[in-house]
């Protein structure tokens, strides 16, 4: 096991961009990447011809977005540049940390883009490495490992549907404050247990919307960060840790080792859950965030459904969590608007729906069952 | 029902083709290796344990009890639209493997915990699925 990086990184985000999200019918995602990237440069108030780092995500189940394909549309030739297969703003956050670390670049730009959406791809399909037997037995879409995980949870500790279903009803309400947010009638409890079953006991408001849109970051040393922008956004801690042997591990669908991965980012950070004024957890369904607001401690392993009954999560909630409305309301977007959202809350900047005084932000990841990723965002540069 | 084929097994994977043979006779088999004695579920190409190739199958008990099931209501594959509702089950073999399959009968008796049981079902000469149903 990884005892992690050691201290504070010195790592800042300048830049935040995003496209509308939903659909984008004609464009394609590294033009949508583009358009994300000119955002994030704007608001880093820098030149493209800054970038000596370029760290890209590649649009889920496809070709595009590599570094190689962006290369020629963004007119850079930086000197470090590569692509994430699985991407994800917090893996991709890392590597630009990491790079900048290692000398390797200075000032990364970190772009995505996806027209998932107009062009129909689905994630009906199974995934990963057991994938073929998987598919033998009409184990199709994450759904299923899903909605066995959330039957497991209410096996092991009562949790009930009603419960879950407050990760969805509450992040609606915050989409509702959100005017990028492709979700925004309101539900209520009652709406949510009318839905019919996908995937019992997983409704249709337990899973992400596909969709297109995009967004990008620029980040520096915290160093240099602090000439360019009067609101950088440091990182206090990264963390990551994988499950890759995947069926071979003990317990893969209700994914203990994501507690690791909350040790290590809260040790590096100096800080502990009580700290956390904002959590983006990532929501591809509604389980995981029942699964990570317990292994990052917020309560106890076993409590969510009663912690999220209570409210916590909601506007006006202790814990406000994916403040957009994460994936399940806002947009599908691999967990790269998750971040977006909290660099702008962070700089007070997100409008209806800004949480006073928050001061960090914790943004954790995960890539389905294989691995995960987090880091403690906030203005102060130090804990 | 549906119009779409069911997915069928690769016969001529090495990898997995002992499994599939074992079904056809109504054996239950899993790999084991042959240099350590490392038993997995799903077969790999190598012994995640010593990294080494070579495998014995062995037949194990083909029952256990169910961990946890999803239940399907819509068919997000559309060669399953003529199943539902159906129920895909995650088996703690008596091994201590644990595996994915479909269960048979009705999906409201399922639960956590209980005992269940393989069932060979061939699709035609040469594939028989394992299926698991209720004790
Ligand atoms: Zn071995």
């Amino acid at each position: 096991m990884s005892t992690g990086i050691g201290p504070p990184p010195g790592i800042a985000i300048i830049g935040a961009g995003a496209t509308e999200q939903g659909e984008i019918p004609d464009e394609s995602p590294e033009v949508i990447a583009v358009r994300a990237s000119v955002a994030a440069l704007r608001d880093a108030g820098i030149d493209k011809s800054a970038i000596d780092g370029l760290i890209t995500c590649k649009a889920p189940l496809t070709t595009h977005g590599t570094d190689e394909g962006m290369g020629p549309l963004l007119g850079i030739n930086p000197d470090y540049s590569t692509t994430l297969d699985y991407g994800m703003a917090g893996f991709s956050l890392h590597l630009a940390a990491m790079a900048i670390q290692a000398g390797l670049a200075s000032t990364v730009l970190l772009t995505y883009g996806t027209n998932a959406r107009s062009a129909k791809i689905g994630f009906s399909r199974p995934i990963g490495g057991s994938a073929e037997w998987a598919a033998l037995a009409g184990f199709l879409h994450v759904a299923g490992p899903a909605a066995m995980a959330a039957r497991r949870h209410m096996h092991l500790y009562g949790t009930t549907e009603e419960q879950l279903g407050w990760v969805s009803v509450a992040q609606r309400e915050w989409a509702a404050l959100n005017p990028r947010a492709v979700f925004r009638t309101p539900m209520t409890i009652d709406d949510y247990l009318a839905q019919p079953y996908v995937v019992e006991p997983l409704r249709r408001a337990d899973l992400t919307v596909i969709s297109d849109g995009g967004a990008a970051f620029v980040v520096t040393s915290s160093e240099r960060a602090a000439d360019l922008h009067d609101k950088p956004v440091h990182l206090l801690g990264m963390a990551q840790r994988s499950a890759i042997r995947n069926e071979q591990n003990e317990d893969k669908l209700m994914r203990p080792w994501l507690g690791g991965i909350a040790d290590q980012v809260y040790r590096n950070a100096g800080l502990g859950p009580d700290d956390i004024d904002l959590a983006y957890l990532q929501d591809g369904t509604s389980v995981w965030v029942l699964q990570m607001l317990e292994w990052y401690g917020f309560c106890g392993v076993g409590e969510a459904g009663p912690f999220l009954a209570e409210g916590h999560t909601r506007p006006g909630g202790r814990l406000p969590v994916n403040t957009h409305g994460g994936q399940l309301s806002e947009s599908y977007t691999h967990n790269w608007m998750h971040l977006y959202e909290a660099v702008a809350q962070l700089r007070g900047a997100a409008g209806d729906r800004q949480v006073p005084a928050a001061e960090v932000a914790l943004h954790a990841q995960t890539h389905d069952f294989w691995k995960g990723a987090a880091t403690i965002l906030s203005t102060r540069s130090a804990a | 029902m549906s119009t779409v084929e069911k997915p069928l097994p690769d016969l001529s994977d090495p990898v997995t083709a002992p499994f599939w043979a074992a079904t056809r006779e109504g054996r239950l088999t899993v790999p084991r290796s042959t240099v350590c004695g490392y038993r997995l579920w799903p077969p790999e190409a190598v012994c995640p344990e010593c990294l080494q190739p070579g495998f014995a199958w062995e037949e194990v008990e083909p029952a256990g009890t169910l961990w946890s099931y999803a239940t399907y209501h819509r068919a997000l594959d559309p060669a399953f639209a003529g199943d539902l509702p159906y129920v895909v089950g995650l088996v703690e073999l008596s091994c201590g493997l644990k595996m994915y399959g479909i269960m048979r009968g009705d999906p409201g008796d399922m639960a956590i915990g209980r005992a269940v049981t393989a069932v060979f079902e061939p699709v035609n000469d040469d594939v028989t699925f394992v299926r698991w149903q209720l004790v």
